[in-house]
């Protein structure tokens, strides 16, 4: 590359391939919000999930506070932000990203309170913006990644995401259209078709997504070289296997795919866990930060969420035991995991658009005038013993061990969003989300 | 006739934000040559490609270099060849990110 001066002293970063700020750092601002609605209605909900009543109104508003609200909004930024990096294109429709925000935060809002009340048609009209929201997000990344030269597992990873996210709602679509009656014969089908929603949104999407991203976040964020990749491919293909074979096994109801496709998907965590090891021995920065420690935690928990997976399959939990594996699963290898990441990129983001100018004398501000990476230590400790006291008390149907493990969880969560919030400077944020881009 | 003493201090002022050591030190800046009258040429590498600050840092390498006496135009070619190692950072870069 070779360019010649022509800098505008205090212009800033100015890529060529990423959004304005306000496009990924709008959907970043409504999941750490989104984060905070959800530790504290987890603090209040702790009684309801103590009893493990999975399908109870609030139950299902606290998880989509946390799947919609929290995670699917600050990873859409993220996402917007990391394809531009990761995969050298600019995103395919920028006015769509930048304005498919609004439908998606109505919708979120809508979905959630139609959630809490269970409003049926609130249920019906809300499900639909999301699905359009999300059909159009998955669009235009989809259409994005098309356009890259850069192939390879993490490119299948981040594609089969945005697939299976496509087939997560359009499922969910099914559901609210058999909760309402209004397709006679499909109510039969709900059991099955909730596991599916559940399995493609969270075995799909968000934990290809996050498998994919580690392999090019994790190199960049140690200065890791010359680690071997062969064994990323047959880590997207054990995924693959893992997921359509517990499908097979969700509508079959043969507990025998159920275990196979436990065991794949140990297989990949294990395949994934070998080369995050491999590319933290091949790193250039001498420590190990502790969100990078949590990314390497959230693969180990992979392979316990799936062995506990397996587990239930021969236990008669019933809907409680059910409800423990996918709370452990979603906190423990996806939250954790977006948090984590969360430590790093948005402290980066916040300094390109604020402090990259062009520089005079004396030393610039820098990332780590931002954020002390080292603050998310306790933080992220203290959600992970949160999430093994959690498992362990509701395995143990242990009420008081279920309320107060919580409510470590909720107070670790909210300690994420303060230390994020500020980063963000909310007050400058303000202006910078609403100036012209 | 450029002063490339004075271009590599100025250069000093240009951190990789998320290590927080200048470029010089870093070891990114592999050679600067005035080919002609007033005309800097900088090679230059980045710690890992795909770096996201690579924009911000080569921009402030361009404007930081044009900052110094007798410099009219400033290129600057990103190589990946040969790749960077923490063997090409000064003696107190090594001390400070661990390396000693």
């Amino acid at each position: 590359m070779q360019s010649p001066v022509g800098v505008v002293p205090g212009a800033g970063v100015t890529t060529s391939q990423s959004p304005p700020f306000a496009v990924p750092m709008r959907y970043m601002l409504l999941g750490v919000l989104g984060f905070g609605v959800f530790a504290v209605d987890f603090a209040l909900q702790s009684r309801s999930l103590a009893q493990g009543v999975p399908g109870a109104a609030n139950v299902v508003a606290l998880t989509h506070a946390l799947t919609l609200g929290a995670l699917l909004s600050f990873v859409m930024g993220a996402v917007y932000q990391l394809t531009t990096v990761a995969f050298l294109v600019p995103i395919s429709s920028v006015p769509a990203a930048r304005w498919n925000f609004w439908l998606y935060l109505l919708a979120f809002i809508g979905l959630f309170v139609s959630m809490v009340t269970w409003w049926g048609i609130g249920l019906f009209v809300f499900g639909l913006c999301m699905v359009a929201a999300v059909y159009i997000y998955a669009t235009v990344l989809i259409v994005s990644l098309l356009r890259t030269k850069i192939r390879g597992p993490m490119f299948g990873f981040v594609v089969s995401a945005h697939g299976y996210l496509i087939l997560a709602v359009t499922v969910a679509l099914l559901l609210v259209l058999a909760d309402s009656g209004a397709v006679p014969g499909l109510d039969m089908w709900m059991g099955p078709l909730i596991a599916t929603h559940i399995l493609l949104a969270m075995g799909g999407y968000f934990t290809f997504l996050v498998m994919g991203f580690s392999l090019k976040l994790l190199p960049m964020f140690t200065l890791s070289h010359g680690f071997s990749t062969g064994r990323q491919k047959w880590t997207l293909t054990l995924a693959h296997v893992a997921l359509w074979v517990v499908l097979v096994g969700i509508w079959t109801h043969l507990n025998a795919f159920l275990w196979a496709g436990s065991a794949f998907g140990v297989a990949a965590f294990v395949s994934q866990i070998a080369d995050m090891r491999g590319i933290i021995q091949k790193r250039m920065r001498k420590r190990v930060e502790p969100p990078i420690r949590a990314v390497v935690a959230a693969g180990v928990g992979g392979v316990l969420g799936l062995c506990l997976f397996a587990e239930r399959v021969f236990w008669t939990g019933g809907e409680a035991g059910w409800q423990g594996v996918v709370m452990f699963y979603l906190l423990g290898v996806v939250t954790l995991t977006v948090m984590a990441f969360a430590y790093k990129i948005v402290p980066f983001l916040v300094w390109s658009k604020r402090y990259s100018k062009t520089p005079g004398k004396g030393k610039p501000t820098l990332i780590s005038d931002l954020i002390n990476v080292n603050q998310s230590w306790p933080v992220l400790t203290a959600f992970g013993v949160g999430l093994v006291a959690l498992t362990a008390a509701a395995a143990g149907r242990w009420q008081p061990g279920v309320i107060g493990s919580c409510i470590l969880l909720s107070l670790a969560i909210a300690a994420f969003c303060v230390q994020i919030l500020r980063v963000l400077e909310v007050t400058k944020l303000r202006r910078e989300l609403f100036e012209h881009d | 006739m450029i002063n490339l003493d004075e271009v590599r201090e100025n250069l000093r002022n240009v951190y990789d934000p998320e290590i927080g050591v200048n470029v010089v030190d870093l070891g990114l800046i592999y050679k600067m040559e005035e080919r002609e009258e007033g005309t800097l040429h900088i090679e230059m590498t980045m710690t890992t490609p795909g770096c996201p600050a690579h924009d911000s840092i080569s921009s402030n390498v361009e404007w930081a270099a044009a900052q110094a006496f007798g410099v009219g135009m400033v290129y600057v070619d990103v190589v990946w060849d040969p790749p960077w190692s923490p063997e090409m950072m000064s003696e107190e870069a090594q001390e400070q990110l661990g390396f000693r």
